[in-house]
């Protein structure tokens, strides 16, 4: 809270102080803010002050308070404390001053007395010498008047050296007459000369026209030679009268009334011929009734190269006043160095005067003053005088007039400063004294008394206890950086998604903190999904998203909106986004916004974070992981207050450590690896307020080749196996909020991706595309109720595919029955095309109360089925209290063909969008802030499924194979339950579980079989804690009712290729075992000063259960086992992050 | 589609031996047929037809088969699929000429109206050898039984014979003309016992390689390729395979352990084109 600007002058008596002053000091406070969170309080403090005859402030201290962070406040405030000095006999002189200060009085400062001090005294003798100094009175005319101020005896001296230059100057003024009076004479020859000519001829008439108006001219100019000899005598006499005045103080001159002034005169000539009568004058000047008194003091700036220099000097100016004694005009009379000029100018023009008075008039004067700069060294209060103070019951706070320690704080490894933390230097005698760091973690204490200190940080915000001794000494300097460790490394983020906030009925957000210590994931953000409810497992090394019982096809994910066509390596590996560079990642099984479309099944929406700048007052960043599969490095690098970017880059060397773990008959097989890298550049800027920029590229490449070394099951696949999957993504997004109500979201990105597929010589598919992808949602907030979007999100596709396969039906294709890939004819198809998918959507999310509803709808358009679709959404929730709250939804979900099913070649130009009904009821619990759970049935209605199909049709009056159609149904229904802890300080963990079944049929007249995906029971239980000693230990339990299978009940023999075919089984009839599996995961970090190192082992199936994947048979199918999956399998890494 | 098949060969090419070893296709330790040989793969109506079964069983088989000869035509089943299986429902029809019976080879003759559909140029027939390995009376209640020929209870082969018209160029079975062991050439299909492992090669005649044409309308040759079984001992490798004009150092070879106990037993070598031509030789290795 500010103090507004006010002077407060003495109002007593002097004498009541019992000091002898002949004026009081005054001071204004400026500026003085309010001890932080204490704005509406008030507060005083109790202080004194020494003032020198400057008006310095020689030294201060603190007596009593209504608390330190007054006294803090005041001290903070102390220097804007402007002082004029008291006067003793009209001169200045030192004073040393007790007042109080109040927090929130409209009058702050108090005056509880005034008292001498050594130097008041002193000085006050040295006052006493003096003569007491005349004011002389010059009347310029009848109006103005100039009072020449100055004081004793060398003022006399001037006034002397004044008169003799006055005598000078009226002899110059004898010498302007006597060349006006020849001037005059001039004139006069000139009328003559005149006069003659006009006695002749009219020639002679007009010449003595001419002479006679020469003869004016000359008069006239000899009349102003005359004036201006006569003014130049006059202005002689003012600059020599000025330039001899000059007072000694640097404050308001004093009066003389004992000096004699030279006279000044005005431009009159008639006044010239006063000159003697205004000296006479002079001589006898009256003396002012009242001086003009300095009221308001500012403090020049010393110029800093002489202050540096330490070089002192004066000014002497001139001021005039007016009747109201405003100054009207200022100017420089001589200085020492041309530098304090302008400072000096600067400020008396801010000076404040009260008016002369003459004869108890107020009059106009000019004065001289005199304005010296002094270099002078502060004392601080000696130790006697807090003797003094303590036994007076005060205390006093050391003033700040030299540094004593100084230092910064950071964090340990992060290297992130450390702000707002207390700070004591505590000395011998146990004498406490404390500051706070500021936002830049930077401390200083100062003017400590010598001797050793106990620099102490104490334990705040997780941060560790630092103490340190440090020896002080007066003009030397400690300076300490310090790096505070931490207690937990990485301290866990509480993160709240608000229930006000959520549209989706459905929806887990998964924060980057939890998702890369989650036991079984290497750390790998993306796959943390696998552990959500509603995801079943996916076999082996599939790495397939199964939602719900949809196929991992009718699911989609995005990275920021954008749909991504690979999300891992090699089909589960690892993902192909660094964890490091995401924010979060949420999950939608069902029920999701309009925003998202073309998906029957779920939807995962990966979230980028904002790339750190120079706002957060953070360093650049950066990591290296290595494991046993990859190496991965970050650098994040905050550019400005606005920008950062950052840059991430993966590759694997499987192909390298691999060969040496397989057994012989595999590494027999495989010649080359699989390989893979990914990268990652993000860059985002906050250009105004209003809108922010942000850019990404990124991509993936993985590449795998296998040379059979020796012959397979079928003589026909031979040779190489490979396939090469790329993908790039450029994208960049714009923000921008047109008002707090209307936000606008734009992101536009351009995607290349490739699938190249070979085997032997049997099957080569080349598949490129570019795509053009495009986002607008326009959030619009109608009022505090309703808030509306309306969005666009198109997708704009150009493929090339280039085809070699073998040419049998969809359904041969599926069930491979009794003939061998290697015996159909093949044939090559090159096709290249455009399609686009346009949407529109609008949205309203409406909160009535406890009910909150988000009714939605889209329109999709499908170019390659020629379609447009409408997908209606609702989803509600009702608060029951703060505690509980019910959900629901329902809404239909539209997928379109793909282009390979509505290929010619490959599939049916007919085919038609698939689309989803989904129903969810459920409900949510929060038992604290921690502890939350979820529980929600859902019934998917899946229609116009798009199956293989062997049915005959005709097409161009040829009969060929219909490959597909939209006959098959699909139906999913169960139960989800999650039990949440939320990313406390310590642990995280949750209990999922999923209750489902899952069935398709591929004719509407069949009867509803288990879907291959169907998983009746999935379980997850997992959890992660925090050690001291930078230890994290987290594990992950797993059971899963195994997927169901088709069983092979015989075999043919194909004689032509010395082969056998299987022969099935009811479909997915049989299930495999379920799956069992324990993960753990141990963390280690070590903290360096810059830097910290983590170590992390991964177990994945520690108790070894041989988990069953599949069925292997033998060649003729009479024999068979199971295929187990992973053993128990290490993962080990580190990590250097600073 | 291709990722199901990614999934499955990347789990096949990592898993692949991590389990107990099952039995090898190179072992002969049940009755098995080896292969079902055309005098004339490739035949046109009206044309006769014989084929010719290769059985092999181990050396100390003593049990008691029974195999009946079936020729399928699909596409005359009623309501087929296109499977032969199809002709195994006896009451739907597509069976051509009679069964045979109790025999190691077969004849028919194609049937005339075989192509007659409009544009057909050519067809495939299924000739099904059908194995049932117990007594003939209960072979007997086992077809009449179940209605027809279940898959799981009888040991079924089958061959093609394609159909093309008579003035279309046919396939021809492959010779295999020449067998090397340790890269000599074998004069006689009996063996000394063996005490050691060799090496043999297997090589068909330059013939043998009949052009064909491929997707892109190339002539190409087509690819031979040998089995081999035995039934004693060990081979390497199941399938190897021979390209045009390659010269015995550049012949597959494929090394042979002798089994331990000695004895006799029979090497097969199968050689096969891609387009059902086929031949056979056996090796007895005696005492």
């Amino acid at each position: 809270m500010k103090v507004s600007l006010f002077v407060l002058l003495f109002l007593v008596a002097l004498s009541i102080f019992g000091i002898e002053l002949s004026q009081e000091p005054t001071f204004e406070a400026t500026n003085i803010d309010f001890p932080k969170g204490k704005e509406s309080d008030k507060g005083f403090v109790k202080a004194f002050v020494e003032l020198s005859k400057d008006g310095k402030i020689e030294k201060y201290g603190f007596l009593k308070s209504s608390g330190p962070d007054w006294e803090k406040a005041l001290n903070k405030g102390f220097r804007k404390l402007k002082f004029s000095p008291a006067k003793y006999k009209d001169h200045a002189i030192s004073i040393k001053i007790y007042f109080t200060y109040s927090f929130g009085e409209s009058q702050p400062i108090k005056i509880d007395s005034l008292k001498e001090n050594s130097a008041y005294k002193k000085e006050k003798e040295e006052i006493d010498k003096k003569p007491s100094p005349k004011a002389e009175v010059i009347t310029l005319n009848d109006r103005e008047t100039i009072v020449v101020v100055k004081n004793g005896e060398e003022a006399k001296q001037e006034a002397t050296e004044a008169k003799q230059e006055a005598t000078e100057a009226k002899q110059e003024a004898t010498e302007v007459k006597q060349e006006a009076t020849e001037v005059k004479q001039e004139a006069t020859e000139v009328k003559q000369e005149a006069t003659e000519v006009k006695q002749e001829a009219t020639e002679a008439k007009q010449e003595a026209t001419e002479a006679k108006q020469e003869a004016t001219e000359a008069t006239q100019e000899g009349s102003n030679g005359n004036t201006q000899a006569k003014t130049e005598s006059t202005t002689g006499n003012t600059a020599s009268t000025d330039s001899t005045n000059r007072t000694q103080t640097s404050q308001q001159s004093t009066l003389n009334n004992n000096d004699k002034a030279v006279e000044t005169t005005t431009a009159n000539t008639t006044e010239a011929t006063n000159t003697n009568t205004d000296e006479t004058k002079a001589e006898e000047a009256p003396t002012l009734s009242k001086f003009p008194e300095l009221k308001k003091f500012v403090e020049a700036n010393y110029p800093i190269e002489l202050k540096k220099q330490k070089v002192e000097g004066a000014v002497l100016l001139f001021i005039d006043l007016d009747e109201a004694g405003k100054i009207i005009n200022t100017g420089v009379i001589q200085t020492t160095n041309e530098q304090f000029n302008e400072p000096a100018i600067e400020a008396v023009k801010q000076f404040e005067f009260t008016p002369a008075e003459y004869q108890d008039k107020p009059v106009p004067v000019r004065i001289t003053y005199q304005y010296n700069f002094v270099i002078k060294a502060e004392e601080k209060a000696t130790q006697e005088e807090i003797e003094k103070a303590k036994k007076d019951e005060t205390l006093i706070v050391e003033t700040a007039e030299y540094d004593s320690v100084k230092g910064s704080l950071y964090a340990y490894g992060s290297r992130e400063p450390i702000a707002n933390a207390l700070v004591y230097a505590i000395d011998s005698d146990k004498n406490s004294f404390e500051t706070i760091s500021d936002s830049d973690g930077k401390f200083l204490f100062k003017n400590l008394k010598d001797g050793e200190y106990t620099i102490l940080v104490p334990e705040k915000d997780n941060f560790l206890r630092f103490e340190s001794k440090e020896d002080v000494k007066k003009g030397s300097l400690v300076v300490m950086t310090v790096y505070i460790p931490k207690d937990d490394i990485n301290p866990y983020e509480l993160t709240v998604v608000s229930r006000k906030a959520r549209k989706e009925v459905t929806k887990q957000t998964i924060q980057v903190q939890e998702l890369l210590k989650v036991p079984g994931t290497s750390g790998d953000a993306i796959k943390v999904v696998q552990n959500l409810p509603g995801v079943s497992r996916a076999g082996g090394l599939s790495g397939q998203i199964i939602i719900r019982g949809s196929s991992n096809r009718e699911s989609e994910i995005f990275i920021d909106g954008f749909r991504v066509p690979l999300l891992y390596h090699f089909g589960g590996l690892t993902s192909v986004y660094n964890s490091e560079l995401l924010q979060d990642v949420s999950y939608f099984p069902g029920g999701y916004s309009v925003k998202y479309g073309r998906s029957l099944g779920g939807i995962i929406d990966v979230k980028t974070k904002d790339v750190i700048t120079k706002k957060d007052n953070k360093n650049i960043h950066g990591f290296v992981d290595i494991d046993l599969i990859d190496t991965s490095a970050m650098v994040e690098i905050p550019i400005d207050d606005d920008s950062g970017v950052a840059v991430a880059f993966r590759r694997s060397y499987i192909d390298t450590v691999l060969p040496a773990i397989l057994p012989d008959s595999v590494s027999d097989i495989v010649v080359a690896l699989p390989v893979y890298y990914d990268w990652q550049l993000q860059y985002n800027n906050q250009f105004t307020k209003k809108d922010k920029f942000t850019f990404a590229l990124y991509g993936s490449h993985d590449n795998f080749e296998l040379y059979l070394g020796k012959p397979t099951g079928d003589p026909n696949i031979e040779g190489a196996f490979g396939f090469t999957t790329y993908f790039s993504t450029i994208k960049s997004s714009w923000e921008h909020k047109f008002s707090k109500n209307l936000v606008s979201d734009l992101s536009v990105g351009l995607q290349y991706s490739s699938n190249d597929i070979f085997l032997g010589s049997l099957l080569d598919f080349n598949i490129s595309a570019w795509t053009i992808l495009l986002r607008e949602n326009l959030e619009y907030k109608l009022n505090s109720n309703i808030t509306f979007n309306f969005g666009v999100d198109s997708i704009a596709q150009f493929y090339k595919a280039d085809v070699l396969a073998p040419k049998f039906s969809s359904a041969e294709q599926n069930s491979a029955e009794f003939e061998p890939i290697g015996s159909y004819e093949k044939e090559r198809q090159i096709e290249e095309g455009s399609t686009i998918y346009p949407a529109i959507y609008i949205e309203a999310i409406g909160t009535f109360g406890k009910f909150k509803a988000v009714p939605g709808v889209r329109f999709d358009y499908f170019q390659n089925s020629e379609q447009i679709t409408v997908d209606p959404r609702l989803g509600v929730f009702y608060t029951l209290t703060d505690d509980w709250l019910l959900k629901g939804s329902a809404g239909v979900f539209h997928m379109p063909a793909s282009i390979e099913q509505t290929d010619s070649f490959v599939g049916n130009p007919d085919t038609e969008a698939q689309y989803s009904i989904q129903y969810s009821l459920g409900a949510e619990y929060r038992f604290n802030d921690d502890i939350t759970t979820s529980i929600e049935f859902f019934y998917n209605d899946q229609r116009d499924l798009i199956v293989s199909s062997d049915e005959k049709v005709v097409i161009d009056g040829e009969v060929t194979s219909e490959m597909v159609n939209n006959d098959g149904k699909g139906r999913a229904y169960g139960m989800e339950l999650f039990i949440r802890h939320n990313l406390s300080k310590r642990f995280f963990g949750w209990i999922s579980y999923t209750l489902m079944r899952a069935e398709r049929k591929e004719h509407p007249w069949e009867d509803w079989e288990l879907f291959r995906f169907d998983q009746t029971h999935i379980l997850t239980i997992l959890g992660s804690y925090k050690l001291p000693y930078g230890f994290e230990v987290g594990a992950r339990l797993r059971y899963v009712t195994g997927s169901p299978e088709t069983p092979i009940t015989g075999s043919v023999f194909d004689s032509d290729n010395a082969t056998y075919s299987p022969i099935y089984g009811e479909a997915l009839s049989k299930r495999n075992e379920p799956f069992f599996q324990l993960d753990i995961r141990i963390d280690k970090t070590w903290q360096f000063k810059l830097w910290t190192l983590t170590a992390y082992l991964d177990v994945q199936n520690v108790t070894y259960y041989k988990n069953q994947e599949g069925v292997d048979y033998n060649y003729d199918y009479s024999e068979s086992q199971k295929v187990e999956g992973l053993p128990i399998f290490p993962s080990f890494g580190i990590k250097g992050e600073w | 589609m291709k990722k199901y098949i990614l999934s499955i060969l990347l789990m096949a090419t990592l898993f692949y031996g991590c389990g107990p070893e099952m039995t090898s296709p190179v072992e002969v330790n049940k009755l098995r047929v080896l292969g079902i040989k055309a005098d004339k793969p490739w035949a046109s109506p009206g044309e006769e037809v014989t084929l010719t079964t290769l059985i092999t069983a181990p050396e100390d088989y003593t049990g008691e088969y029974h195999n009946v000869w079936l020729v399928c035509d699909p596409e005359a089943v009623d309501g087929s699929n296109g499977s032969f299986l199809s002709c195994m429902n006896f009451e739907g029809g597509g069976i051509i000429g009679q069964p045979g019976f109790e025999s190691d080879t077969h004849t028919f003759r194609i049937p005339e109206d075989s192509l007659t559909a409009f544009g057909q140029e050519e067809k495939l027939l299924y000739v099904v050898l059908i194995l049932c390995e117990d007594t003939m009376e209960n072979c007997t209640n086992l077809a009449m039984g179940s209605g027809g020929v279940d898959p799981s209870s009888f040991l079924i082969s089958f061959k093609r014979v394609k159909v093309v018209q008579a003035d279309a160029e046919k396939n021809s079975n492959p010779v295999l003309s020449d067998i090397y062991m340790n890269d000599t050439k074998l004069e006689s299909d009996t063996l000394q016992a063996l005490t050691e492992d060799v090496d043999f090669k297997a090589a068909v005649t330059q013939d043998s390689f009949e052009k064909q044409l491929n997707y892109d309308d190339q002539e190409v040759d087509e690819r031979i390729t040998f089995s081999w079984v035995s039934t004693k001992g060990s081979i390497d490798y199941f399938y190897t395979n021979q390209k045009r004009d390659e010269t015995l150092e550049e012949f597959d070879e494929n090394s042979f352990s002798p089994p331990k106990d000695g004895g006799s037993y029979k090497i097969y070598i199968i050689a096969q084109d891609d387009r059902g031509g086929m031949d056979w030789r056996v090796l007895t290795v005696s005492e």
